[in-house]
């Protein structure tokens, strides 16, 4: 009688395991459903403040052109302040929540040099930021200035650059 | 027959306790997930604040409004920390659900942003509206951001104020030349002479005084962050400026030492750098009142000089 007792008992609690272990399976299919949409909300609202900083970055002061190059101008990058910001990227790094920012001059069409404090103004490509796990990248296109001489004469050379903008995978 | 009888008692017994603590343990995951869900949803609200925010980056234009339509009544609370390169600017929302408040401690933290609310907005919808500022040059882009049940009633106020809260064309804000009609609003007085002022501008002076509090500020930007937000509030957000104008300056000097600028003088490091060093010694908008004199010899410098630095 008793080792029937025993049976039903060790019957019963198997039983509640197998439950239990049914209910935490589907408990932990459910968490990483959810998971996973979250993360997907998170990626497309990373990938929509992408595209809407590719199109106002150029406008931010520690880039913008301000009014060094005659009236005040939208989209226009400083090219020399840029040169500048390098040295201080450092303190930007979680500044903008980017992974990458690039500029690179498309037109006039030269051949890519990386631009340097050794070869600035001759080169074509700003590596500002290059992270890992970078994400698709977004692109505007802005006018990037500076000052020129000439026979001793001082003018403003613009030349059209792309800015590129990309952001960190969750 | 008795001893069956307690073995059918006692295996019952068991499974009572058993089912009765794996449905407590299905309760308790079941609250904690409503509690995570509803954190999540509220992060998620504040994310998409902050990435409106971005499109509200002005460029050179002035005073850009819009309005934030929520799914559900939310309180929105901005909170700041001056800590840190740049310190950093908060965001958090939490949403009334059937008549209870799901509070949610994870603000959503920025470094690039600047959100002015007078302690916290609570609402469906919400007025953002942002203004560049400058000192002298661009520093930033500062929002505020107000409820819509809220009403402001600025009282006499300078022509150019006048002219661009009309333009902003905000529902909550009245502009009135001595009283305000509508009910309950934050009374804002450009000028003495009026009873219930909640806010009292000494427009040309550059300082406000709300709650018997001194906000001082440099330009119109920072009078409507004074009116839009704490003192608290206030004075670490502009700690935070003050060290995004170090910043830029630093660049500015970093600018004129380049190559370039060997044939284009810019007339300005000397000033920039005594006003680096107005701005190391910064502790609270107080000291706003000394800076009149030294920004106004950086942007005549720089206005005059042979190439323009900003």
């Amino acid at each position: 009688m008793v080792k029937k007792a025993q049976i039903k008992i060790q019957q019963t609690a198997f039983m509640l395991i197998a439950l239990t272990l049914f209910f935490v399976l589907v408990g932990l299919f459910f968490l990483s459903f959810k998971l996973s949409g979250l993360r997907e909300k998170a990626t497309t609202l990373d990938e929509k403040n992408a595209i809407i900083l590719s199109s106002k970055i150029s406008n931010y002061p520690e880039f913008s052109c301000e009014e060094a190059y005659g009236s005040k101008r939208v989209n226009c990058i400083d090219s020399d302040k840029l040169m500048a910001f390098v040295n201080f990227k450092p303190k930007y790094s979680n500044f903008w929540e980017i992974s990458g920012l690039e500029i690179r001059k498309i037109y006039p069409k030269q051949s890519e040099i990386i631009c340097s404090s050794s070869n600035y103004p001759n080169c074509t490509y700003f590596k500002i930021f290059s992270g890992e796990n970078s994400g698709p990248d977004y692109t505007s296109f802005v006018s990037l200035c500076r000052k020129e001489s000439f026979s001793g004469a001082i003018y403003d050379k613009c030349e059209l650059a792309k800015i590129i903008v990309s952001y960190k995978i969750k | 027959m008795k001893k069956a009888y307690l073995d059918i008692q006692f295996s019952w017994i068991f499974a009572i306790i058993v089912g009765a603590i794996i449905l407590f343990f299905a309760i308790f995951m079941v609250v904690k997930l409503v509690k995570t869900e509803s954190s999540s949803q509220n992060v998620q609200t504040s994310k998409e604040i902050s990435v409106l925010l971005n499109s509200l980056e002005t460029s050179y234009e002035q005073g850009v409004s819009s309005l934030i339509s929520l799914p559900q009544y939310s309180r929105i609370y901005s909170t700041c920390s001056a800590s840190g390169n740049f310190g950093s600017q908060g965001i958090l929302v939490n949403e009334k659900i059937y008549g209870k408040w799901q509070e949610s401690k994870i603000p959503l933290i920025l470094e690039d942003k600047y959100l002015f609310i007078d302690n916290y907005a609570e609402s469906r919808e919400f007025y953002v509206f942002s203004k560049p500022f400058e000192f002298p040059f661009k520093i930033a882009t500062l929002t505020y951001l107000t409820s819509s049940n809220q009403q402001y009633c600025f009282i006499n106020p300078p022509t150019a104020i006048r002219d661009e809260i009309i333009k902003l064309e905000q529902d909550n804000f009245v502009v009135s030349e001595s009283n305000c009609t509508s009910e309950s609003p934050v009374k804002i007085c450009y000028s003495s002479g009026f009873l219930n002022c909640d806010i009292n501008v000494k427009y040309s002076e550059n300082f406000l005084v709300k709650d018997g509090k001194t906000y001082w500020f440099v330009d119109d930007a920072s009078m409507y962050a004074g009116i839009f937000s704490t003192k608290e509030q206030y004075e670490c957000q502009m700690k935070r400026l003050v060290k995004r104008v170090n910043s830029l300056s630093e660049i500015y000097k970093e600018k004129i030492l380049l190559n370039t600028y060997s044939t284009c003088k810019s007339d300005v490091l000397n000033e920039l750098e005594s006003f680096i060093f107005y701005l190391n010694s910064y502790s609270d908008s107080k000291d706003f009142k000394n800076s009149k004199l030294i920004l106004t010899e950086l942007e005549s410098e720089n206005k005059y000089s042979g190439c323009r630095l900003w």
